[in-house]
C-alpha cells in the first residue's frame, strides 16, 4: 500500500462504479481519463470503513482532467484543467 | 437502485448487518418532523433560506448522458450517486450572501467535534455517508447543519451511544416547552 502504483504523468482512467456508500468520486469524473498530476499521501478509505472493515489507509493521487473533455460544450480555453484527488483503488491504467 | 422517496431504504441494502438491524430506528429518526427533525438539539427554528432545488430526475438523466454510463440493476457502474452528486449540473445562481451562524448550529458543530475527539466518530466520512443517504427531498429541504445533525443522530444511535427512545423523550420535552411558550 505504501508503494504508489501510479507515477506522475501516467494516464489513468477513473473507474465507473457506484458503490452505495460514501466514496468521494463525483459522477462527472467517473469513466474519465486523465494524467497523474502528483502522488499525494495516504488517507482512510471511506467505502470499506463504512462497511465496517476499519479505516484502511489508501494512496491518493491528484488526477488532472481536461475541462473540454468533461463538459460539452466547454467554452473556456482548451488548456483549462480540473484537478481532482482520487483514491488509488478508483484508478485503472489507461493507454 | 433508486433515489426516489425510498432512497433511504434502498441504500440501506448496503449497510452492515449490525446497522441493518437498526434500520427501524434510523427510519424512525428520519421520520421525525419535517423542518426540525432533531429539535432536542435546539430551541431555535432552522434557517428557512433554502433555494437549492435541482430537479434530480433530470439531473440523473443528464449525468448519465454526460458520462456515457448506464445504471445497471446491481447498482454499480452508474451515475449519479445521489442527490448530493450534482457537480457540473445546472442549479441556478450561487447565493453569495453572508449569513450568521445560529447558536444551535454552533452547538451541532461543537457536538461533532467532541464526538470526533472522544472517538465516538472515527472520521467525517461516517457523517458524510449518512448525509448521502438522506432522501432527496430531505437533502434539498434540510439546511446544512440539519443534515449534519440528522446524520450524527443516526451514527450515535447505531453505536449505542444514545438510544432512540432517549432522543424522542428529549425532543418531546422540547416540543412541549415550545408549545407552552408559544
Amino acid at each position: 500500500m505504501s508503494i504508489p502504483r501510479y507515477a506522475v504523468g501516467q494516464r489513468v482512467r477513473i473507474a465507473a462504479r457506484l458503490p452505495q456508500v460514501h466514496h468521494r468520486v463525483p459522477a462527472y469524473a467517473k469513466g474519465r481519463i486523465g494524467r497523474v498530476e502528483r502522488v499525494c499521501g495516504l488517507h482512510g478509505e471511506p467505502e470499506r470503513f463504512i462497511r465496517g472493515d476499519g479505516l484502511p489507509k489508501q494512496r491518493i493521487y491528484r488526477v488532472r482532467l481536461q475541462q473540454n473533455e468533461l463538459w460539452h460544450p466547454y467554452e473556456g480555453p482548451d488548456e483549462d484543467v480540473l484537478d481532482i484527488e482520487i483514491f488509488e483503488h478508483w484508478l485503472e491504467p489507461a493507454e | 437502485m433508486g433515489w426516489a422517496s425510498d432512497g433511504a431504504l434502498t441504500h440501506a441494502s448496503a449497510l452492515s448487518p449490525r446497522r441493518r438491524q437498526l434500520l427501524p430506528a434510523l427510519l424512525y429518526l428520519a421520520s421525525l418532523s419535517d423542518r426540525a427533525p432533531l429539535t432536542f438539539m435546539a430551541d431555535e427554528p432552522a434557517n428557512p433560506d433554502h433555494d437549492h432545488d435541482p430537479d434530480h430526475a433530470a439531473l440523473a438523466e443528464s449525468a448519465q448522458d454526460a458520462a456515457g454510463l448506464t445504471v445497471d440493476s446491481q447498482g454499480d457502474g452508474g451515475v449519479p450517486g445521489g442527490p448530493h452528486d450534482v457537480g457540473g449540473f445546472p442549479a441556478g445562481p450561487v447565493d453569495r450572501s453572508e449569513h450568521d451562524t445560529a447558536h444551535w448550529e454552533w452547538q451541532i458543530d461543537a457536538m461533532i467535534r467532541l464526538a470526533l475527539q472522544k472517538g465516538l466518530l472515527s472520521d467525517f466520512a461516517e457523517l458524510r455517508d449518512g448525509i448521502e443517504r438522506l432522501a432527496p427531498e430531505d437533502y434539498d429541504t434540510l439546511s446544512y447543519y440539519e443534515r449534519w445533525v440528522k446524520s450524527l443522530a443516526w451514527v450515535l444511535v447505531d453505536k449505542g451511544v444514545v438510544s432512540e427512545a432517549a432522543l424522542e423523550r428529549r425532543a418531546e420535552a422540547i416540543r412541549q416547552r415550545q408549545v407552552a411558550s408559544a
